[in-house]
């Protein structure tokens, strides 16, 4: 026994078009967005990658698959946490092949400006130093570290991002820096106070 | 080096850049080592800081948002391609070229299933004699070799060839059963069936008479032209 289904023509090309209407406002929010939050995904991806084409291409990445769910985000003023947490996740996965660290390391050492040769170079080696010794830092602090560093982020809005409570976040900032600054410490004696 | 005492002191006070207080404040005031010790302290975290700040403020490449809003045009399209929809419609296809094959497919089975079983029934029900009996009978019995030649294991079963399995569609059982107990009082037709089957070589297909069909001839009554009536409604 066949069994007829009767078909609305009128019906389903109105179901299209509202589809079609709710996926381009999707589009026009997400790229309302995207002007605030690209900065902030290329800058969470460098920081743990310390490399500006690594960094770009898991921001890209992040941003897109933030694109392609964005729909079946429900609270879309949890957006900037939840690209956090994306490219956070990607940008660690990236750092832990071991062919892109080896590229990473030989590009690293991004010179910040002084006044004398030596000390630049003694600022370059710290600064090897310093990514190793963030490298080896639980990612909990370490994404609380790289956002707390970021300008314009108050500790509050660390707090807000991660979904933590603000005490939260300032412990794991103490014990970041403190981690940092024992690992540290043997190679500030030859570095001399600015 | 610092006095064992207050080195951890100092540590926190630095990481948290706090101003000391109290007794660590009057001791820092008295004692050189401790306050050399704890200006290194301070100048560490300011590197850590720094270090850190310069990581993570990185300068945004000119191209980040073009080149990602271009990679988003280029998914638009492919996601629309990837959509559900396509595979409905592909679905509701397959499903009308199913629907349409079924009706060119059915007759054949029909015909065989008229041959297996209808055939012998109808023989009965309508008393055929002779020839056109005879016929259906060699042609059923055909397409029960035929049959067995396509599924040897079926008829390699020992018991099979003592009484014959039939297989009956459950739509059909009834009509099976009520042919089998009317050719059970038949005996003698039975055997008029089965008889030319052993002594014959001929091809069934030579048996079969089928009756004339009479058309009768058409005829078209003239056509009558008349003038038509004056209607009230002027």
């Amino acid at each position: 026994m066949q069994e007829l289904v009767l078909i609305q023509p009128g019906r389903a090309a109105e179901t299209e078009w509202a589809r079609e209407a709710a996926s381009a406002a999707n589009r026009r929010e997400f790229e309302e967005r995207l002007a605030e939050c690209g900065p902030l995904a290329f800058r969470i991806a460098r920081g743990v990658l310390r490399n500006a084409a690594d960094a770009e291409d898991v921001a890209q990445e992040a941003l897109l698959r933030a694109y392609r769910r964005f729909d079946r985000l429900r609270d879309r003023q949890r957006f900037r946490a939840w690209l956090v947490r994306i490219t956070f996740r990607l940008a660690l996965d990236r750092a832990r092949s071991a062919k892109r660290r080896e590229q990473r390391e030989t590009l690293w050492a991004q010179p910040v400006a002084h006044p004398s040769t030596e000390d630049l170079a003694a600022s370059s080696e710290f600064q090897a130093h310093l990514a190793r010794a963030v490298d080896e830092l639980s990612p909990k602090l370490r994404l609380v570290l790289l956002l707390a560093a970021m300008e314009g982020h108050t500790l509050d809005e660390v707090a807000e991002l991660l979904g933590l409570p603000i005490g939260t976040v300032k412990s794991r900032l103490f014990f970041a820096r403190k981690q940092l600054a024992e690992k540290l410490r043997c190679h500030v004696k030859n570095t001399k106070p600015r | 080096m610092p006095c064992e005492k207050y080195q951890a002191a100092l540590i926190d006070l630095a990481a948290n850049g706090a101003e000391p207080v109290g007794d660590l404040r009057g001791h820092l005031d008295e004692c050189t080592s401790c306050r050399s010790y704890m200006e290194r302290q301070q100048f560490l975290f300011a590197a850590i800081d720094s270090g850190v700040q310069a990581s993570a403020n990185a300068a945004l490449p000119t191209l980040l948002l073009q080149r990602f809003e271009a990679r988003i045009a280029q998914e638009a399209p492919a996601k629309g391609a990837a959509s559900p929809r396509w595979w409905m419609y592909a679905a509701a296809v397959a499903a009308a070229v199913i629907v349409l094959t079924l009706p060119i497919l059915r007759p054949r089975n029909a015909r065989e299933r008229v041959a297996l079983f209808d055939a012998p029934q109808y023989a009965a029900k309508q008393s055929v004699t002779g020839e056109t009996a005879r016929a259906i009978a060699l042609d059923a019995a055909h397409v029960n070799a035929r049959k067995s030649q396509q599924f040897p294991k079926r008829t390699a079963r020992p018991e099979a060839n003592v009484e014959p399995e039939v297989l009956v569609p459950p739509d059909e059982r009834v009509a099976f059963e009520r042919f089998l107990s009317d050719l059970s009082g038949k005996q003698n037709l039975a055997a008029a069936l089965v008889k030319p089957m052993v002594e014959r070589h001929e091809r069934p297909d030579a048996l079969i008479e089928t009756p004339e069909i009479e058309i009768s001839a058409l005829t078209v009554p003239p056509l009558i032209v008349r003038p038509l009536e004056e209607s009230n409604d002027r």
